[in-house]
C-alpha cells in the first residue's frame, strides 16, 4: 500500500546571526545552508501493518510523513501510497489517506467539535446514516460525547488530541499516518488511543505509519519499525529483531530479605567484575546488575553468596534502552 | 447554475453564524467607522464650500459629496469582505496543510468564506443606505432605485472576486517571504485612494483619471457605488462588468500559477 524508494528531503534554511546587527547583515547577505532532513528512504507497507517510525529529535520523521501524505515535495526520490503520488494531491488518494499531527491542530480552531465534525462529513461526501454510525462509535470509544459543542480551543490537549483522531478516521482511510497521536496525553488517555487504533486496524485493515517517542505505544501498536537516525534509515523489521541482535546483556535482579544484625552493610560491599557486570540500581531492598549474557549464571551465584536474597529474576534488557542505543550510536 | 457543493454551504452558513455571533467587533466597528467617517466628510467637505464660496465641487453639490463620503467607505467594506489573514496566516503557520490534505480546493473554500463575509458587508451596507436616506434624504438628482441598487450590487459582487483575487496573490507572497503585512496594507491604501474610496475619481486630474481606467481598480469601488447610485445605464454596466470578469480571470489565473509554484516549494513550517 506504501512503497518509497530513494526518497531525500533536504531544506534550504538560511542562517541568521543574533542580534540587530545580524538582522541587518542578512538583509543584503544571506549565508543559506543545505539541511538534509532525509536521506535515501525505501520503506514497503502492507495493509493491517503499523510501522513505528522512531528516532531522536530532528531525525526525519516528520518530515517523512509530511511527504507521503502529499503536504510537501521531496528534493529526489518516488513514492507511490494507494497507486498514487503523494505530493500530486489528487482527490482521489486524499479521500483515502488521513494524517494526524499530535504538533498541530488540524481541525478549525474556533468551531466546536461537532461543526468540525459535520463539515469533514460534507468535504468528504460521507453518507449521513454511515456518518452518524461511525461518530457515535468513535465519540464513545474514546468517551468525548459530552465535549461535542465545546470549541476546539476551549478543549483540554487531551480531549483536543481524541478529537482529532476521530477527525482523521472518520472518513474510514485506508492509509494513517500518525505523527505523536499521544503526545501529551494521560496515561489512561494513552491507553484508550492505543486500544483505539488496535482496533481501527483491526476492522479496517489500514497502512499505518506511527511516530512516537513513548516507547509503550511502539511496543504495543507495532510488530515492525523503522530507526532513522539523522535522515538515514539504521533499522528496519520486527521490534523482536532488535532483542535479538542487539541484546548482548541481561538484567540479574536480587530482592534482598531482612537484613540480618550487623549485615546491613552487605549489599553495599557487594561488588561484580566491571568487565561484564555494570550496576543499575542498589538500594537495601534490591540490586540491579546488568550483565553479559554468558555470565548471567555465575552472576546469579556470586549475589546468592554474597548477599541476603530474598528472591532471584533474570529479565530481558529494556527495549527502550537497546532503540535508544541505536538511536544514539554514531555511525561508524 | 450548478449546485454548489454541500461543504461550501457549510463554510458559509458556519461563517455567518460566527459573524452574528462571536464578533460583536464586527457590528460595532461599521457603526463607529460608517459614524466617524460621516462626521469627518461632514466638517471637511463643510470647511471647503464655505471656504471656496462655491455650489459645486467637480460637479458635485454639497449633500451629494456628503453622501458620497458616506457610500465610498462602504462601498469600499463590502467588496474587501474577508480581507486580511486569507491564507498568508495559514501559511505562516503550517495550518494551509488543512487544504492539502482534504479533498477540497483551497480556492473554492476560501472564496466561500470571502463571499459569507461579503454579504455581510453588503447587508450593512444596505442598512447605512436606509439610515442615511431616511434621516437625512438622498441628495436632490439621484436617481437610486430598485433596478439601480439591484445593478450596484451585481457589480459590487463580481468586483468583490476581483479584489479577493487580488488580495489572494499578495497573501501568497508569504510562501516566500515572511512578514507581507506592508503589501497587504498598501493594497487597502491603492484600492480604497484609486479605487474612489475616498472622493470621486471625477475630482481627480483628467489625465489621471483616463490612466487609471486601464487599471482594474476603479471597477473595485467606484464602478459599482456608481451603478448603486442610477448613474450607469444596462449597458455601461454590462461593460463593466465584463471588464471585472476579464480581471478576474487575469488575476485568477496569476494565483493560480502563484499557488502551484508556491505549495511546490511549501516546507510546512511550525508543524
Ligand atoms: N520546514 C522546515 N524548514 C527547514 N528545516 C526543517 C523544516 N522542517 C524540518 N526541518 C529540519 O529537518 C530536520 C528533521 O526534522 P523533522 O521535523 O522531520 O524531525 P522529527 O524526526 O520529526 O523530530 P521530532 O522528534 O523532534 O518531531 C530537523 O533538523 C529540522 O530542523
Ligand atoms: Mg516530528
Amino acid at each position: 500500500m506504501i512503497h518509497v524508494e530513494h526518497l531525500s528531503k533536504s531544506f534550504r534554511v538560511f542562517q541568521k546571526d543574533p542580534g540587530f546587527r545580524g538582522s541587518l547583515r542578512s538583509l543584503f547577505k544571506r549565508k543559506w545552508i543545505e539541511k538534509h532532513a532525509l536521506k535515501d528512504l525505501n520503506l514497503h507497507v502492507g495493509p493491517g501493518e503499523i510501522v513505528g517510525l522512531v528516532g531522536a529529535n530532528g531525525a526525519g520523521k516528520t518530515t517523512a510523513v509530511k511527504m507521503l501524505a502529499g503536504i510537501i515535495h521531496p528534493t529526489s526520490g518516488t513514492a507511490n501510497v494507494l497507486g498514487h503520488t503523494p505530493w500530486q494531491r489528487k482527490n482521489a488518494f486524499r479521500r483515502e489517506i488521513a494524517l494526524l499531527m499530535g504538533q498541530k491542530a488540524q481541525l478549525w480552531w474556533d468551531l466546536p467539535a461537532g461543526d468540525c465534525f459535520e463539515l469533514l462529513r460534507d468535504i468528504y461526501s460521507l453518507p449521513e446514516a454511515e456518518f452518524r454510525k461511525t461518530l457515535g462509535s468513535l465519540t464513545a470509544m474514546l468517551g468525548v460525547e459530552g465535549q461535542l459543542r465545546t470549541q476546539i480551543r476551549r478543549l483540554s490537549l487531551g480531549e483536543r488530541m481524541k478529537m482529532e483522531i476521530i477527525a482523521a478516521l472518520l472518513h474510514q482511510p485506508k492509509v494513517v499516518f500518525l505523527d505523536e497521536p499521544t503526545i501529551g496525553l494521560d496515561l489512561t488517555a494513552q491507553r484508550a488511543v492505543r486500544k483505539f487504533l488496535l482496533e481501527y486496524r483491526a476492522s479496517h485493515r489500514p497502512a499505518m505509519i506511527l511516530t512516537s517517542h513513548y516507547m509503550e505505544d511502539i511496543e504495543q501498536l507495532c510488530e515492525r519499525i523503522v530507526i532513522l537516525r539523522e535522515g538515514e534509515k539504521v533499522f528496519d523489521g520486527p521490534l523482536a529483531d532488535i532483542q535479538r541482535a542487539h541484546s548482548v546483556r541481561k538484567v540479574v535482579i536480587a530482592r534482598l530479605g531482612e537484613p540480618a544484625a550487623g549485615s546491613e552493610a552487605a549489599w553495599e560491599r557487594f561488588e561484580l567484575p566491571a568487565a561484564w557486570a555494570s550496576a543499575v540500581r542498589r538500594t537495601a531492598e534490591e540490586v540491579r546488575y546488568s550483565v553479559d549474557r554468558g555470565r548471567v549464571a555465575e552472576a546469579a551465584s556470586r549475589m546468592l553468596q554474597g548477599m541476603p536474597v530474598a528472591d532471584l529474576s533474570i529479565e530481558e534488557e529494556d527495549i527502550s534502552n537497546l532503540i535508544e542505543a541505536l538511536l544514539h550510536r554514531r555511525p561508524q | 447554475m450548478t449546485a454548489l457543493p454541500t461543504w461550501a454551504w457549510r463554510v458559509a452558513d458556519l461563517e455567518v453564524r460566527r459573524l452574528f455571533s462571536y464578533r460583536v467587533d464586527f457590528w460595532v466597528s461599521f457603526v463607529v467607522s460608517t459614524g466617524v467617517q460621516l462626521l469627518a466628510s461632514y466638517f471637511l467637505w463643510l470647511a471647503v464650500f464655505e471656504h471656496t464660496g462655491r455650489d459645486t465641487v467637480g460637479g458635485y453639490s454639497f449633500q451629494a459629496l456628503v453622501y458620497y463620503s458616506m457610500m465610498a467607505p462602504l462601498f469600499t467594506r463590502a467588496v474587501r469582505g474577508k480581507e486580511f489573514g486569507l491564507i498568508s496566516d495559514e501559511i505562516y503557520d503550517g495550518s494551509l496543510s488543512r487544504f492539502l490534505l482534504y479533498p477540497i480546493p483551497m480556492f473554492g473554500y476560501k472564496l466561500t468564506l470571502h463571499a459569507a463575509h461579503v454579504g455581510m458587508t453588503s447587508l450593512q451596507l444596505l442598512l447605512g443606505f436606509a439610515a442615511y436616506a431616511l434621516t437625512a434624504g438622498l441628495p436632490a438628482g439621484h436617481t437610486t432605485s430598485a433596478g439601480s441598487i439591484a445593478l450596484g450590487l451585481s457589480a459590487l459582487l463580481a468586483a468583490s472576486v476581483l479584489h479577493f483575487f487580488l488580495s489572494l496573490i499578495l497573501e501568497m507572497v508569504a510562501f516566500w517571504a515572511e512578514g507581507i503585512w506592508s503589501l497587504l496594507v498598501m493594497l487597502r491604501f491603492v484600492t480604497s485612494f484609486l479605487g474612489g474610496g475616498h472622493i470621486p475619481l471625477t475630482l481627480f486630474p483628467e489625465q489621471m483619471q483616463q490612466a487609471m481606467a486601464w487599471l482594474p481598480f476603479p471597477y473595485l469601488v467606484s464602478f459599482p457605488l456608481l451603478c448603486f447610485q442610477g448613474e450607469m445605464g444596462l449597458a455601461d454596466w454590462a461593460i463593466g462588468v465584463g471588464a471585472i470578469a476579464a480581471w478576474s480571470l487575469i488575476f485568477g489565473l496569476i494565483a493560480l500559477r502563484v499557488w502551484r509554484k508556491g505549495t511546490l516549494q511549501f516546507t510546512g513550517v511550525g508543524m
